[in-house]
């Protein structure tokens, strides 16, 4: 429950600096902790308390394996996710950089020209 | 088949290969690029052709690993999937094209492989089986998509990209969340796994919940209102070929999906919510692209309205409470509207690309030099905007007639936003056919691209007149239309053009002859066939800068009118009456007035939507006598054809497009075709009213034709340009012609046939004439003329006679029309009317002397002194019309015995009203009168005159021009006594207020009002990133809140 609490928190912190930061930095900080908190949360679905990590060549683990450990395919989901976000926030940073090396400046007051 | 896993591998794969290759080698790395992309096209066509031919039966299932599902990930590709994937690449490589041939963006590797990555994606994202894996394959898309948006030349893509980024990563956070929750629910990704699990439908609040989060991802990759700020801002600023790759290919990838998860995860409430969004979306964006001034971000307003009609179509295909047959029908109209969007829009973003100028204003002119250009962007937005015959227009009537009764307000809605995207693209067609030629950059993609939209055209029109839709149609009109469309590969000579479009028509005579039969139908075909041949003959020699696309269109026009009075169902008669419409657009445009043809299209395409509605709301498409089913249908359907006629208040478009269309175009526009409105109404008399019903109504259409005759005459005494004044006059004779067919007896019946074929007579007559004038003259303007009677004897004869009919007076054929109508008026009581009429058939005569005084009486001007006879076609046309008009002022019985055999067929209208005696003549209830003694009186007065003057002539010296002094004044010039300027100008003071341009002041405060309205609307799109969020999170919840209906 606590993983949960915590990662619906971390969605949310994230999701307040999209809404209303106004430095695109910050903004990009915040779509990485959605994505975190995301993760996270995945991970607390796949979580059954007092099982253990799914990797099965443990020796006690190779029979009845199913009741003994957490469900594998969140965590195998996650490491997917955890890849693409990760990607994603490099892709956001060089978008950033760029963006910064042309204007000088971080604002997003600065970035409207194209609207309406 | 190929494995579909080969596409999607091999792409990888060589994705990475060019990143090393271009290291070392540029130019390789190009090629390998481009043959990648090849072969993508080569395999996923040859897939898709194995589905379309039957040799695929069943889905190709691709397990990856070896695991088979659900527990492997796996690739499912059926018939959509295929064609989709098909779809892609050759987006992708028509794109790929367009890069070569214009120069690729920096860094050019990069691109390369963003390019491909983004295309793999796309085809990832249709092709995929499996929950998660399609999570990855967004991803993949959208990572793409970010880099090759930011990598165009125009700073703000920066922007753009990063809104793009922002926005799409909530989107697929959405999306990973309900996918994971989505298999904590069910315990499956399979796709099919899962689908089977809720075959039932979804019953538990906690699925319908995560369904609705994975739709909601979907939404916002499919650009709804109002969280598509995103993707306007990525259209306007991103290169336009990764926007043609994104808006022409990947976004179908995420509508397939959208459908593919809808199916699959049956939620209750899915209807509602495509009903809204999509609806939504569609309507706004169409109206919200009204003012545009971008050129980009037009296009993509009405990409993301095409976007929500999908939408909406969707939630029509999944319901399963329709019926079957309504559910297939949409099917086939997403298809169509997919294909027929993907391939417009992105050979339109492509053109885009070749003009410099962002702004619409900047377009102007570039229609003029390029062929090629211009071959592409009018296949394109006549292909977006649905004319016929490009697969839009037909997706357009699948989708209406596939959407149960229940919803009719659905297709009012449908309708209208097709109105505002005529409005906008027609506008935007204008401005880019005006002006003078304009330098364009070099394209070869968007001229692959519409050939490839006007071959596909073939068999989507092949199927909709056979199998599909069957609509009803007699094959010769087909075959006519196809040969017509060949004339236009004459171009090099118009001799040529002309002689074989004569050929044609002679042939169309021949082969359309047996349908002449005595009734409605028969009548109006004859006088399509026989009127159209003769009005042909005086094309000729025609203006020098005459279209080569002219008598194509013309045929088009003639043949598209003959399959319409040979319609047996209604939807024929909507199909030709739109192949009418945009064929005469096409053909007023080649006139100097450009913005006299958009606004003929849009009133042509307001009354023709309006027509459509109302024939959906009909219960039998069948052109019979039926019940009366309310007045709503009537109305909607008779706005088509009042348009037409340019009855008042929809005359505004007529005073232009008649005066500045092509001279040789005006007299089928004017004697002919606004004939056609006339047939309608009369459809619409006989099926959809009863006599009973609809008297009302009746009254109402007979004080419009009145109001129009009167105004009309009015406006055209006051009337300077002799094109427009034959043009007021022609709107208000049809005025006439409307008020007969109101009456709805047999005798009024009978004048207003007879007056519609001579009213063809005498306005064919003098739009010929006209054209014979101007073409010698130079001008329309008549106070440049004057004095021509001398120099264009034969004209002159042929005009005046023309007038005495216009005007009604014995001995011509004109006396029959008046004298009928009047007694058709008096019989039926509507007194006031025939006041109305009365008093505009006196009005009349003040623009006939007007015609006669400027042209042809007067003073010769001197740069006229070399003017000689018109051209002999047109002087060939001029004689032979008026041999009806003589022949039938002394024997009108030979037109009235037709017209009565066509009328003995029609329920109730079987005895005439009057009968012919042998002394007395035509003999009515109200009197009597011998056509044959009036003419005979007339000639000989008129002879008794000539012999007069013949034996006085000694006693007459001849003048010259000036030598005419009074009052102790010299005239110097021809004009110090030439009064053709400024006649009747104390008339006109007396009756400023009822002349006051009221109507198109009106229409004008309408357009105004909607695109100021619009203009604020788009405020909402502020192209602030964190607006842009908070609407998405605004949806979001209500798509939680509203949407988690369970069964």
């Amino acid at each position: 429950m606590a993983f949960f609490v915590a990662s619906i928190l971390l969605i949310l912190i994230g999701l307040y600096a999209v809404l209303v930061k106004r430095n695109i930095m910050k903004i990009v900080i915040g779509l990485s902790l959605m994505d975190t908190g995301v993760n996270v949360l995945i991970i607390s679905l796949g979580f059954i308390r007092g099982r253990t990590a799914p990797i099965v060549n443990i020796k006690d683990l190779l029979v009845n394996t199913s009741s003994k450990v957490v469900d594998p395919l969140p965590q195998a989901l996650v490491l997917t996710a955890i890849v693409i976000g990760v990607a994603v926030t490099a892709v956001a940073l060089s978008i950033v950089m760029l963006m910064y090396s042309k204007k000088k400046t971080l604002e997003i007051e600065e970035y409207k020209e194209l609207k309406w | 088949m190929v494995n579909p896993i080969i596409i999607i591998g091999v792409t990888l794969a060589s994705a990475f290969f060019i990143g090393i290759l271009q290291v070392y080698n540029r130019i390789w790395a190009r090629v390998f690029f481009f043959l990648t992309l090849a072969f993508d096209f080569l395999v996923s066509g040859l897939n898709f052709y194995g589905f379309i031919t039957g040799k695929i039966a069943k889905p190709i299932l691709v397990k990856i690993g070896g695991f088979p599902p659900p527990i492997g990930i796996n690739l499912l590709v059926g018939k959509a999937e295929a064609a989709l994937g098909f779809l892609i690449f050759t987006i992708a490589l028509l794109g790929a094209i367009h890069w070569f041939v214009r120069g690729l963006p920096q860094p050019e590797g990069k691109a390369l492989i963003l390019f491909l990555l983004l295309s793999l994606g796309a085809t990832g994202i249709s092709f995929t089986g499996d929950f998660f894996n399609l999570f990855v394959f967004v991803e993949i898309t959208s990572i793409a998509a970010y880099g090759l948006v930011a990598s165009s030349k125009d700073e703000r893509a920066l922007e753009a990209a990063f809104k793009y980024m922002v926005i799409g990563s909530i989107s697929s956070t959405f999306i990973l969340l309900g996918v994971v929750f989505l298999y904590k629910a069910t315990g499956s990704l399979n796709m099919l796994d899962i689908a089977g699990k809720l075959a039932g439908g979804i019953s538990s609040a906690v699925l319908a919940l995560i369904t609705l989060m994975i739709l909601a991802g979907l939404l916002i990759e499919l650009e709804v209102f109002p969280v598509n700020g995103w993707a306007l801002d990525v259209y306007q600023g991103a290169d336009p070929v990764v926007v043609a790759l994104l808006a022409g290919a990947a976004v179908k990838a995420f509508y397939l999906v959208f459908v593919k998860t809808a199916h699959y995860l049956p939620l209750f409430s899915f209807f509602h919510l495509a009903l809204l969004f999509g609806g939504m979306t569609y309507l706004v964006s169409q109206f919200f692209a009204w003012r545009q001034r971008d050129v980009r971000r037009l296009l993509g307003y009405s990409s993301v309205a095409q976007l929500g009609l999908l939408i909406l179509a969707a939630g029509f295909f999944l319901n399963p409470s329709f019926s079957s047959s309504s559910r297939l029908m949409m099917g086939l109209a997403m298809v169509l509207l997919v294909f027929n969007h993907s391939f417009a829009k992105s050979s339109l973003f492509l053109l885009a690309d070749n003009v410099k100028e962002r702004e619409i204003d900047g377009w102007r002119g570039v229609l003029a030099s390029n062929p090629v250009f211009k071959f592409s962007f009018s296949t394109s937005v006549f292909s977006i905007a649905g004319v016929p015959p490009f697969p839009g227009f037909w997706a357009k009537i699948l989708l209406i007639f596939a959407i149960p009764r229940n919803y009719s307000w659905v297709v009012g809605l449908v309708l209208l936003g097709a109105l505002a995207e005529v409005v906008y693209y027609f506008r935007f067609y204008r401005i880019a056919s005006e002006g003078e030629g304009k330098k364009v950059g070099r394209n070869l993609a968007s001229p692959l691209i519409s050939s490839l939209i006007l071959i596909a055209s073939v068999p989507v029109v092949w199927g909709m007149f056979t199998d599909k839709i069957h609509i009803p149609v007699k094959p010769e009109i087909l075959l006519l239309l196809g040969i017509s469309l060949l004339v236009y590969f004459l171009g090099a000579s118009r001799l040529l053009q002309w002689i074989a479009s004569l050929g044609v028509l002679v042939y169309g005579i021949y082969s359309l002859y047996p349908h002449i039969k005595p009734d409605l139908h028969g009548f109006f075909l004859a006088l399509v066939l026989f009127g159209g041949a003769v009005l042909l003959l005086a094309t000729y020699p025609g203006s020098k800068k005459l279209s080569s696309s002219f008598y194509p269109a013309y045929l088009v026009v003639l043949f598209s009118m003959a399959g319409l009075v040979l319609s047996t169902t209604w939807l024929s008669v909507f199909v030709f009456w739109e192949i009418m419409s945009w064929a005469s657009f096409l053909l007023i445009n080649m006139g100097k007035g450009k913005k006299a043809a958009w606004i003929y299209a849009v009133f042509s395409a307001a009354g023709a939507y309006a027509m459509l509605g109302g024939i959906y709301l009909l219960p039998s498409l069948s052109l019979a006598p039926g019940k009366f089913y309310g007045l709503l249908p009537a109305v909607l359907i008779s706005l088509a054809f009042l348009v037409k006629m340019a009855t008042s208040p929809l005359h505004i478009w007529a005073r232009d497009a008649y005066g500045e269309s092509p001279d040789e175009f005006t007299p089928l526009l004017s004697g002919i075709m606004s004939k056609m409105g006339v047939f309608g109404s009369g459809l619409v008399f006989l099926y959809v009213l009863t006599a009973l019903s609809g008297a009302g109504f009746r009254y109402l259409l007979g004080w419009a034709g009145a109001l129009t005759a009167f105004f009309m005459t009015l406006l055209a005494v006051f009337q300077d340009d002799l094109k427009k004044l034959l043009a007021y006059s022609s709107v208000g004779q049809v005025g006439y012609i409307l008020i007969g067919l109101s009456l709805f007896t047999p005798l009024g019946w009978n004048a207003a046939l007879y007056h519609t074929v001579n009213h063809f007579i005498f306005k064919g007559l003098l739009f010929v004439a006209a054209a014979g004038i101007i073409y010698r003259v130079g001008t329309s303007y008549l106070p440049h003329m004057g004095g021509l009677i001398r120099r264009m004897p034969l004209t002159f004869f042929a005009t005046l006679l023309a007038i005495i009919a216009l005007a009604g007076i014995p001995p011509l054929s004109g006396f029959a029309a008046k004298w009928l109508l009047y007694s058709a008026l008096i019989e039926k009581g509507w007194i006031f009317i025939t006041v109305v009429a009365f008093l505009a058939s006196t009005l009349a005569f003040l623009y006939c002397f007007k015609i006669l005084h400027a042209v042809f009486l007067g003073q010769l001007q001197e740069e006229n002194e070399n003017v000689k006879e018109a051209p002999w076609p047109i002087a060939l046309v001029e004689v032979i019309l008026l041999i009806p008009l003589g022949v039938l002022g002394a024997f009108p019985n030979l037109l009235l015995n037709p017209i009565n055999k066509v009328l003995s067929g029609i329920p109730g209208m079987e005895n005439p009203g009057f009968h012919y005696h042998k002394a007395l003549g035509i003999v009515s209830k109200l009197g009597h009168w011998n056509a044959f003694f009036l003419m005979v009186f007339f000639v000989g007065s008129f002879l008794l005159a000539l012999v007069f003057f013949a034996l006085t002539s000694a006693r007459i010296r001849k003048v010259g021009q000036l030598d005419v002094g009074y009052s102790g004044e010299v005239p110097r010039t021809p004009q110090d006594l030439h009064f053709g300027y400024g006649l009747y100008d104390h008339f006109r003071r007396a009756v400023k207020w009822l002349i006051y341009p009221l109507v198109s002041k009106i229409w004008r405060g309408i357009y105004e009002w909607i695109g100021a309205f619009a203009e604020m609307g788009r405020r909402i799109y502020t192209g602030d990133v964190n607006t842009y969020a908070a609407y998405v999170i605004l949806i979001s919840i209500i798509i939680l809140y509203a949407f988690t209906g369970v069964k």
